[in-house]
């Protein structure tokens, strides 16, 4: 089973169903940035997204 | 002992630490989490001692590492009602509907937030801090005057022009940070739209070089040990230029005692000052 590498910003983001698209642009930096390196939080936010779809 | 650095200046982001012997405060957050705490340790400064993040506006350049940062390092943030207002909205995003929220789903939730007021002293363990209004196009903007043991430290950048309250406010300084933005003739032939050369230009936009080089001649009091240069356009100014303007305006006061020019950076942490 995979790790979040950074728990902090991994917690905030499970807080918010791994949904950022309500953030303004200009402040997503270190979201998009924590997406980009953590296998485990992309892997969450395929899962909720697949949810919101079904 | 007191210290301050700035880690990064410009407009891709400021965030700038002031330490005394027993409280470390961040001023700004306008870099990722990541950045500053990469530049803190860079500067020698110790990310777990920091006691508070306080902030002079809400413009991106200044808040947008604010969110993880402060929840990261489980430190209070202090800022304006209005400006906090203003950030929660710009996290937020325009389609949300936050009152439906709980806390820990809402997207600009901070543990610990302490509003102050422009004009009201507050404190943060042994460092007193005055905020005062700045003539800058954001909600609610301030500069602040920072006095711990002994020391009085003003900052003010992201101003349009120099108000007979705000060089009141730095008379006396041991150190001051100030904008020294653009030059004009850089600004009025360089790449920018003609609209964001007028607000760059404008009474509530930045100081040019030569605006404050007139604040170095004519009315500084030549006291401080240290002027730090900040919030350097990289499109529309060059260090040399802002140094030089400064060091025109300063003619004779600059000296080893009194008066060193440091300016700050937007890629690196500036070498610290310290007293």
């Amino acid at each position: 089973m995979s790790q979040c590498v950074d728990q902090v910003v991994g917690d905030i983001l499970a807080g918010w169903r791994y949904d950022i698209s309500g953030i303004a642009a200009e402040m997503r930096g270190d979201y998009e940035q924590h997406f980009a390196e953590c296998v485990h939080c992309r892997s969450r936010q395929r899962l909720h997204r697949t949810i919101d779809i079904g | 002992m007191v210290r301050m650095t700035v880690l990064a200046s410009g407009s891709r982001g400021n965030t700038a630490i002031l330490s005394s012997s027993g409280t470390s405060i961040l001023i700004d957050a306008g870099i990722s989490c990541r950045e500053t705490l990469r530049r803190m340790l860079r500067a020698g400064e110790e990310p777990s001692k920091l006691t508070a993040i306080v902030i002079t506006h809400e413009h991106q350049d200044h808040v947008s590492g604010l969110g993880v940062l402060a929840r990261k390092l489980k430190i209070p943030v202090y800022i304006t009602g209005h400006t906090h207002q203003e950030w929660q909205r710009w996290v937020r995003g325009p389609a949300s509907k936050q009152s439906e929220l709980y806390d820990d789903d809402d997207k600009a939730y901070l543990d610990r937030c302490e509003h102050f007021r422009a004009g009201e002293k507050f404190q943060i363990g042994d460092i007193e801090i005055l905020p005062f209004t700045i003539p800058h196009d954001a909600i609610d903007p301030v500069g602040f005057v920072f006095r711990t043991e002994g020391l009085k430290i003003g900052m003010a950048t992201d101003l349009g022009y120099m108000p007979a309250n705000i060089k009141m406010h730095l008379r006396g300084c041991d150190a001051l940070i100030l904008e020294s933005n653009h030059d004009v003739e850089m600004l009025r032939g360089g790449p920018y739209p003609w609209s964001v050369k007028q607000r760059v230009m404008s009474r509530v936009g930045h100081l040019s070089n030569d605006t404050l080089a007139d604040f170095f001649s004519t009315d500084y009091d030549g006291g401080a040990a240290f002027l730090v240069l900040a919030h350097l356009s990289e499109a529309n100014n060059h260090p040399e230029l802002a140094r030089q303007a400064a060091e025109r305006a300063l003619g004779g006061r600059l000296n080893l005692i009194q008066n060193r020019l440091v300016l700050a950076s937007q890629t690196e942490p500036m070498e610290a000052i310290r007293f």
